[in-house]
């Protein structure tokens, strides 16, 4: 075998070279390394679950707002649904009353109207027995009394259907 | 002829045989690999890294039959 | 897609290979070669002497027992803690340059062993498979650097590489053998021992004998014989295991070896450069096999039949 180039104190140096660079890779290469890429691998498993936290969390709130929008539109929806009703209301009241008053006012004038109307018949009226009387009595001054004469064309005054109706 | 040529002889002979038939075998087996290796890549290409790799790995296996063999023929030649 | 040739996208690369066909015929015709076919001597600046492989490692100390492959795998074992210890000095979260490098090969392996062995087991075996992954491949590439083997002392060579030399294989394969049967007996206690020394078909087959149940007796008898040859050939292939690693290594290295030298006094210019090219891939291969292997008996001797199966 020493033909091959085995001897036992090159094998025994060989060995103790080769356990002390174990020894040294342990030490001061794979520990090191090994600890560095578990740290790693956690951090980033933690930033993950960070992440994933903050998504969902920025989901949620995403989702609140949405709810919350929704439901102001429809809350501001429904005011002006009522506020048009209350205008409508307020619109149909102001011209009720606007008619009304329009009405009393017409209904006033009328009134007015008619009085004077009945007032300036009246005047006429009167004004025509007194000239009618005065004819008359310059007629028949001495025949006929006052009174008896004025009603007397009262009574023919009022049977004239013509003149009523005026 | 005396009997150092004849040990002479023996060793030199030894040693070529002994590498000769010895990489008979592993060159067989290595043609073969070869061969599955192409055919496995012509059937699917995109495997080639895979299969490349592995094939580097069955041929060291197959040639070390061969290192055998001239293990033997160098022990013959420098230490018999 | 049409790609342009290599040849025609780089023109530099026709003149460089020109050169080297021109370099090479002219080496070939100069050198031995061409000596042995013109009858008469290389020419001088192309002489080379002939390859003498030396199988045991030189001691180029006349009065030391330091042989040269104990130099080379002591600087192959400075170069390795070096590129750590710069590696892991400033260790930082976010890593960068050197240390990212170291770490990068690191976790290929990791996840190379754990794919193998599972994660439990993968933690224990990465130091020692990682750690002869790359001594072999250290001592394989350092011996690839061109002078290496050219520096002289007392005449020898001052660095040989390391895995050329049987001890050194030989003493991998020991580590590798003795890691295997610690962790097999370390997971399994003594009944991993049962493996190699497997007595108790046959006892219960002498009792039957004895007792005087011959039929099932005999048949036991007979089993168990078998069993304790199967323990013995286990134990034996466990032994040849060693030399079959230590061959495989010490041969490929050494036919590396030798073939460079034999290829440098052929044809001295161009053509060993392509062998070294092999020489690079091959010294990986077979650190890769070494602690492959390593890894596969220590998986296979830490789980028991049942898991496996």
């Amino acid at each position: 075998m020493a033909g091959l180039g085995l001897d036992l104190p090159t094998f025994i140096s060989q060995l103790i070279s080769f356990l002390i660079l174990l020894a040294l890779l342990t030490f001061f290469g794979y520990k090191p390394i090994r600890a560095m890429l578990d740290q790693r691998s956690r951090k980033i498993k933690e930033s993950m679950e960070r992440e994933e936290a903050t998504k969902k969390e920025f989901e949620q709130g995403q989702l609140t707002a949405q709810e919350q929008i929704s439901k102001a539109r429809e809350e501001g929806q429904g005011i002006i649904t009522q506020a048009t009703q209350i205008g409508g209301k307020l619109k149909e009241e102001a011209r009720g009353e606007a008619r009304q008053e329009a009405q009393a006012i017409v209904d006033r004038t009328r009134v007015e109207l008619e009085r004077e109307r009945d007032k300036a018949i009246d005047d006429l009226r009167r004004e025509f027995v007194d000239t009618s009387i005065l004819a008359a009595e310059k007629v028949i001054r001495e025949t006929l009394d006052k009174e008896k004469h004025r009603s007397l064309i009262e009574e023919t005054l009022k049977g004239s259907v013509t003149f009523k109706e005026n | 002829m005396d009997v150092q040529s004849v040990h002479e002889l023996a060793r030199l002979l030894g040693a070529s045989l002994a590498m000769g038939l010895g990489s008979l075998g592993p060159a067989i087996g290595i043609g073969l690999i070869g061969r599955s290796a192409m055919e496995a890549l012509g059937r699917n290409p995109e495997a080639r890294g895979p299969i490349m790799t592995n094939m580097l790995l069955s041929i060291a296996f197959a040639e070390a039959i061969a290192i055998y063999a001239f293990v033997v023929a160098i022990l013959l030649l420098f230490v018999v | 897609m049409t790609e342009k040739p290599l040849l025609k996208r780089f023109p530099i690369l026709r003149v460089i290979l020109f050169i080297g066909l021109a370099l090479a015929i002219v080496s070939f015709i100069g050198g031995s070669v061409g000596a042995m076919l013109r009858d008469s001597s290389p020419l001088g600046f192309l002489a080379t002497s002939p390859p003498q492989p030396e199988l045991p490692a030189e001691k180029p100390f006349a009065s030391l027992f330091i042989t040269n492959t104990m130099i080379a795998s002591w600087i192959s074992i400075l170069v390795l803690f070096g590129l750590f210890f710069a590696a892991t000095r400033k260790m930082k979260l976010i890593p960068g340059g050197l240390q990212n490098l170291v770490e990068f090969f690191c976790e290929v392996a990791i996840n190379f062993i754990n794919d193998v062995a599972g994660k439990k087991w993968g933690k224990l075996f990465f130091p020692v498979c990682f750690t002869i992954f790359l001594f072999v491949l250290t001592n394989a590439w350092i011996d690839l650097i061109p002078g290496f083997g050219t520096i002289k002392m007392n005449g020898l060579p001052l660095l040989r590489n390391a895995n050329s030399d049987i001890n050194v294989p030989l003493m991998l394969a020991a580590v590798s053998f003795c890691f295997v049967e610690y962790q097999g007996f370390k997971a399994k206690g003594s009944s991993y021992l049962k493996k190699f020394f497997n007595f108790g078909l046959l006892a219960c087959g002498f009792r039957q004998l004895f007792s005087g149940r011959f039929k099932n007796g005999i048949k036991d008898t007979f089993m168990g014989t078998v069993a304790v040859f199967a323990g013995f050939i286990e134990g034996i292939s466990e032994l040849i295991r060693v030399i079959s690693f230590t061959f495989r290594l010490f041969g490929n290295m050494m036919a590396g070896t030798i073939v460079v030298m034999v290829m440098i006094y052929l044809v001295p210019w161009v053509i060993p450069s392509l062998f070294y090219g092999l020489e690079a891939l091959l010294g990986f291969v077979q650190a890769l096999i070494f602690a492959g292997l390593t890894l596969g008996f220590l998986t296979m001797a830490v789980t028991s039949e049942e898991e496996a199966s």
